[in-house]
């Protein structure tokens, strides 16, 4: 066993080549130095991509990587079961960014315990196709059978074609020599399409067992277009830690300091880590539920029920029809349950990205009452939204996006551009469309007033879907709605939270969202934090964001949060892990160097900063009314003082966000010219290899 | 109140004159809705442990007192709302209970069979 396999990797990276249908093996430690996740995937991209100005993930030439982390399949706290995917995506507007996604479950264990750190995937299958991985056995087999199937078909589908010699176990046979080990109990991780998937529609997901999809991005369709059903992992290795005891003994410690008392928990808890609580957001339609999470989590948030259905189902999928349904059922909030359930079930199935509908329904039915929406009207349409609300409503809205029929087709390359193609452009940019980033929904959070949230998303490449600050307005908002005291006043949280920060910023201001603050250098270093430390620590090593950042917490003492904490920080599982011995701040290092070479594929891919915009009604309108009842957060007065403070109807100016961009180009050492990286900096950071494609294109950034 | 004006009060609004209020399900979303008369308010204004009302209360009542056009309400809600010792939902609650029974009485008035 070589040195990489001790350290958490599992040594190999499989090269599916799809047109030609076979493989190659690359060996991991080619490509160590890229950690993995997010970064290695990026890597791997530049590497076997041959045309990075491609604008759409559908283009044959994309190359997607599925990829892990060392921590993957080990006990780190919520990192042990999420899953990076990367590559060229799709419904982002103008183009489709390269961009990145997201999947729990038990995938990335699984792609590891059968010996790969990262699946690269290129070219087109010439007919559909899933692939199986079993250890070292790869095989493609025929799809045109599951073609048209739906996610939970596909899967048990492949799982019956696994078991081959029907020895009534349930075991899985493997292949290999006569003196191996010939069966497992462990059951295939599989990654398919439903039909959403396979008519190559953005708002398709990509589904792994009930409930984990990966949706944003638009990789659903990326697979689509490559004529890829599915890929199902089943591996009987394992994953070796450097110091297996310090990640035991970490693991402890943390449980130890923040756990919830399950006998007496606390629900008005403050903090990330360790809140109590699933994430299905509607009432449950049964007592008789457990928990179920992702492998290796340290507190499951999802449920499977007694009722057969909403099993793993969580976040938007369970709440954007909803509100709708308890309408139409008339305040039967069991029945609203049971169809929020259903519905987000069937989405699941299909394969669609629910998140894309809970903007865009609203939009659609105000087009559908000023006429513009119908039978024959502008946009046809046969669905009749008088029905909205009710279950068969519901599913015939969804049918229409997951087979491309109706409005999915006219939308099936996104809302905005549906909109542009209809003559409605001024439609988004007034905000009857909430899409403020890249013509994509907003994730719930006005960037108006949440505005690290905006600026992130719009200074990446989609919805940053980040909570590590957001966890505030949740933890203010509340505890203002229950009129019961803030667990800590405003003036001590940016003090916790600005400690976490360090060396980034040097003062809470950055948490001063007063109108005056919002463009400063303050809040600039903490979005620069906020990318970074998503770059590395959440998309690389695979944090999970329900879970991380943890930047202050009630349950510990002095309400300190977990994050970069000298005996229960990330870095810490991350060292014990992979034997190094970084800090929690040059994890962040290596997210601003990824940063930086995303940059440079945007820019290869057309990218310049004056499309670095968010929409126009972000500028010109105040935040609406009826969202929240009210945006509380941390101020600083001109004395000095800290509150929460009401940030309702505020917009944000075009010319303050412009020279804000201007100074956080400088500060990443990209160009503030054009936001393309320069020969500088990408040397300084070990990115000397880009600088010859850059120049190749003439984007290569000037020097400041 | 005339039988007329208590059904103007409860009529369904035109499109334009609908309310988009929120819905919060906590600690994670908010979806939305469209309120269309004020009937529609019983339902939303009620909180349960996973769903609150998510909406701004001074401009429920404007839209209560300009739109629907109940200033009787309007101003009884308008007091509930400046009671600084009510917490958010605990003005939720009242204001719950003051549009059912305005309801109610307006549609006692409008006629039993009113929908
Ligand atoms: S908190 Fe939920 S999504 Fe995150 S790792 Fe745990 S089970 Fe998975």
């Amino acid at each position: 066993m070589d040195d990489i396999r001790k350290r958490g990797y599992s040594g190999n990276i499989l090269h599916l080549r799809l047109s030609t249908l076979d493989y190659e093996i690359i060996p991991t430690e080619k490509y160590v130095e890229w950690s993995g996740g997010n970064a290695l995937g990026t890597a791997l991209f530049w590497d076997y991509c041959e045309d990075k100005t491609i604008q759409d993930g559908r283009n044959e030439k994309n190359v997607l990587v599925i990829t892990t982390s060392p921590l993957n399949g080990t006990a780190a706290p919520s990192a042990g079961g999420r899953c990076e995917i990367v590559g060229v995506g799709c419904g982002t507007y103008p183009i489709g960014w390269f961009t990145r996604s997201n999947i729990g479950g038990r995938l990335s264990s699984q792609i590891k315990f059968a010996g790969y750190d990262a699946v690269v995937i290129s070219g087109k299958a010439p007919y559909p196709v899933w692939v199986e991985v079993k250890n070292s056995h790869i095989r493609y087999n025929d799809a045109r059978k599951l073609w048209g199937e739906k996610a939970r078909k596909t899967q048990l589908k492949i799982l019956s074609q696994l078991d081959t010699d029907n020895n009534g176990w349930g075991w899985q046979p493997l292949p290999g020599k006569k003196d191996e080990a010939s069966y497992t109990t462990q059951k295939p991780a599989i990654i398919c399409v439903g039909p959403a998937g396979e008519q190559q529609s953005v708002h398709a997901a990509l589904v792994h067992d009930a409930g984990n999809t990966s949706a944003q991005g638009g990789f659903a369709a990326v697979f689509g277009s490559k004529n890829l059903k599915a890929i199902s992992f089943l591996g009987t290795g394992g994953v070796k830690a450097t110091n297996p005891m310090d990640l035991v003994d970490a693991r402890f410690k943390v449980k130890e300091r923040y756990a919830f008392n399950p006998n007496n928990p606390d629900l008005y808890q403050w903090g990330r880590l360790s809140k109590p609580g699933g994430s299905n957001f509607v009432s449950s339609v049964t007592q008789n539920s457990r928990l179920q999470s992702c492998a290796g989590c340290i507190m499951g948030c999802r449920s499977r029920y007694d009722v057969g259905y909403g099993n793993e189902t969580k976040c938007q999928a369970t709440a954007w029809y909803a509100f709708f349904a308890l309408y139409y059922y008339k305040n039967d909030r069991q029945k609203m349950s049971e169809v929020a359930l259903k519905l987000a079930d069937y989405c699941n199935d299909v394969g669609i990205n629910t998140y894309t509908f809970a903007t865009s329904i609203h939009w659609l039915e105000r087009l559908w009452h000023k006429g513009i929406l119908g039978k024959n009207k502008k946009i046809h349409t046969e669905l009749n939204f008088d029905e909205l609300g009710s279950e068969k409503f519901g599913f015939e809205f969804v049918d229409a996006f997951a087979y491309k029929k109706d409005i999915g087709e006219f939308f099936a390359d996104g809302f905005v551009q549906g909109a542009i193609k209809a003559g409605l452009e001024d439609e988004w940019k007034q905000g009857y469309l909430h899409h403020p980033y890249w013509g994509i929904q907003e994730h719930g959070y006005d960037s108006r007033c949440e505005v690290e949230w905006g600026y992130a998303s719009i200074l990446t490449d989609r919805d940053i879907n980040s909570h590590d600050f957001n966890i505030m307005f949740w933890n203010v908002n509340l505890s203002m709605l229950h009129g019961t005291p803030y667990r800590i006043e405003a003036g001590k949280i940016v003090e916790l939270m600005a400690e976490k920060l360090k060396p980034y910023v040097d003062s809470p201001n950055c948490l001063n969202y007063a109108d005056d603050n919002i463009y400063s250098d303050d809040v600039l270093n903490l979005v620069r934090w906020y990318i970074h430390y998503n770059r590395f620590w959440k998309n690389t090593a695979q944090f999970c964001d329900l879970r991380w950042a943890d930047l202050y917490d009630t349950n510990a003492p002095g309400n300190v949060g977990a994050t970069a904490d000298e005996e229960v920080g990330e870095q810490v599982y991350w060292n014990a892990v992979t034997g190094e011995d970084i800090s929690f701040v040059d994890g962040l290092k290596k997210g601003h160097k990824t940063f930086i070479f995303q940059n440079a594929i945007w820019a290869l891919q057309g990218r310049h900063r004056d499309m670095v915009y968010l929409a126009d009604y972000i500028y010109e309108k105040p935040v609406e009314k009826g969202d929240f009842p009210f945006f509380l957060w941390p101020t600083k007065d001109e004395n000095g003082s800290w509150r929460y403070t009401d940030l309702m109807h505020r917009k944000l100016d075009r010319e303050k966000f412009d020279d804000f961009k201007t100074r956080f180009y400088k500060a990443e050492g990209l160009d503030p010219q054009t936001g393309w990286p320069t020969e500088k900096t990408l040397k300084e950071l070990g990115l000397d290899f880009v600088i010859d494609e850059l120049k190749k294109h003439n984007k290569l950034g000037k020097e400041v | 109140m005339t039988k007329e004006e208590a059904k103007h009060i409860l009529r369904e609004l035109d499109f334009d004159d609908w309310y988009m209020a929120g819905v919060m399900f906590p600690p994670k979303t908010v979806t939305k809705k469209r309120m269309r008369k004020l009937e529609d308010l019983t339902i939303f204004l009620e909180p349960n442990e996973k769903m609150f009302p998510s909406v701004q209360l001074k401009d429920l009542v404007e839209w209560i007192e300009n739109k629907i056009g109940d200033k009787q309400l309007a101003k009884t809600l308008k007091d509930i709302n400046n009671n600084t010792a009510l917490s958010y939902l605990q003005k939720c609650i009242e204001f719950h209970k003051t549009v059912t029974s305005r309801c109610k009485n307006l549609k006692e008035i409008a006629g039993e069979n009113y929908v």
